[in-house]
């Protein structure tokens, strides 16, 4: 029952990465849900073997990315299916719309990049230093920098509206 | 430089709003993620194959033919036995290593599933025909010229041919796309 509260709490704390992540890789809200519960579940089986060898969030954005490419396509698109985007509106009134216009390019942008790509540019934006991206995502440390730097050259691409 | 500050000042300038599901264990998935998808398969094949052979050596006991029985359960235990050992394998694949080793595990899991159940299928094809043509036959030596007449007339041969390539195009229509989805993950990292 501990272990239950505790990992609650674990999953509270962490759900602004769990948002991110798992906005990055669906379309939809049902999907966004069903992405989010199998982290969750994920997170729960592998909770008792985290021995804290590196940071929680570190752990968390490992069995989150993994879990997210594991997924495999639905065969049909539910014809009901609410797009994410209408969900994820930006909430706070001070923003003005011009940011939120370029946030909500940003991460189209994001999700027209290949699946791996997604994950390192995630990281990189969450200002994740190049150590973590390499425990997190398995690169080699000059792997990383020169895959962030064609993945920026491409996000830029995309949103001056120069991309594919 | 001026793309970096561009880019994480567009990140962090607004505030999105987090939404926070409630967590069910009972959460039926739509999706299917590789590791379920291939270890469902296997529990099903393997479930099939239980009772194949189940039913089998009932037949074989019921006609007396306890050699070809015999013969029958030597191929078949191993082979359940090593679906059991994959079944736990893919169970032990844990997701909270780094995502390159977490999918070249799965990748080397899979890739090795697919090579052996297709050698598994190919014996299959050549001992079936071999115990088709022997089931009825009482005599030793008549089963074995019967054995040797068939695996060297050119119909045999086409038929064994034609039975391995089956496998190989029921492996990939079952396999071939859950494999390359892998596969061009993999490549990302290059």
């Amino acid at each position: 029952m501990i272990e239950q509260k505790k990992f609650q709490d674990l999953i509270n704390e962490h759900a602004a990465i769990l948002n991110k992540v798992c906005r990055l890789y669906t379309d939809t809200e049902e999907d966004f849900d069903d992405y989010y519960q199998e982290i969750a579940i994920q997170l729960w089986k592998s909770y008792a073997k985290f021995r804290g060898d590196s940071k929680l969030s570190t752990w968390v954005y490992q069995v989150a990315i993994n879990t997210c490419l594991s997924q495999l396509r639905k065969k049909k698109r539910r014809p009901e299916a609410t797009p994410i985007d209408g969900l994820f509106d930006l909430a706070e009134p001070e923003n003005d719309h011009i940011k939120d216009e370029r946030l909500g390019a940003l991460y189209q942008a994001i999700k027209r990049l290949k699946e791996i790509d997604r994950a390192l540019i995630l990281l990189y934006l969450e200002d994740k230093s190049y150590k973590e991206i390499t425990e997190i995502l398995g690169l080699s440390m000059s792997n990383v920098g020169v895959k962030i730097n064609r993945v920026k050259t491409q996000l830029k691409q995309m949103i001056n509206g120069n991309g594919k | 430089m001026e793309t970096e500050n561009d880019l994480k000042d567009i990140w962090q300038s607004g505030t999105v709003k987090v939404k926070k599901p409630v967590i069910d264990p009972a959460h039926k998935q739509k999706h299917a993620d590789i590791i379920s998808s291939i270890r469902h398969t296997l529990k099903v094949e393997n479930a099939f194959n239980i009772v194949f052979t189940v039913l089998v050596i009932i037949w074989m006991v019921l006609d007396k033919a306890y050699l070809i029985g015999i013969g029958f359960l030597v191929i078949m235990i191993p082979g359940i036995m090593y679906y059991l050992h994959f079944i736990k394998k893919l169970n032990a694949v844990r997701y909270d290593t780094d995502v390159n080793h977490y999918l070249h595990d799965v990748y080397k899991f899979f890739a090795r599933f697919i090579n052996h159940y297709k050698i598994f299928g190919y014996i299959a094809i050549v001992v079936g025909f071999g115990f088709g043509i022997n089931i009825y036959s009482d005599d030793f030596e008549l089963r074995f010229e019967k054995l040797k007449t068939f695996f060297s007339s050119p119909i045999s041969i086409v038929l064994i041919v034609f039975g391995i390539l089956l496998v190989n195009l029921i492996t990939y229509l079952i396999y071939g796309r859950k494999k390359r989805i892998l596969k061009k993950m993999l490549e990302e990292f290059e």
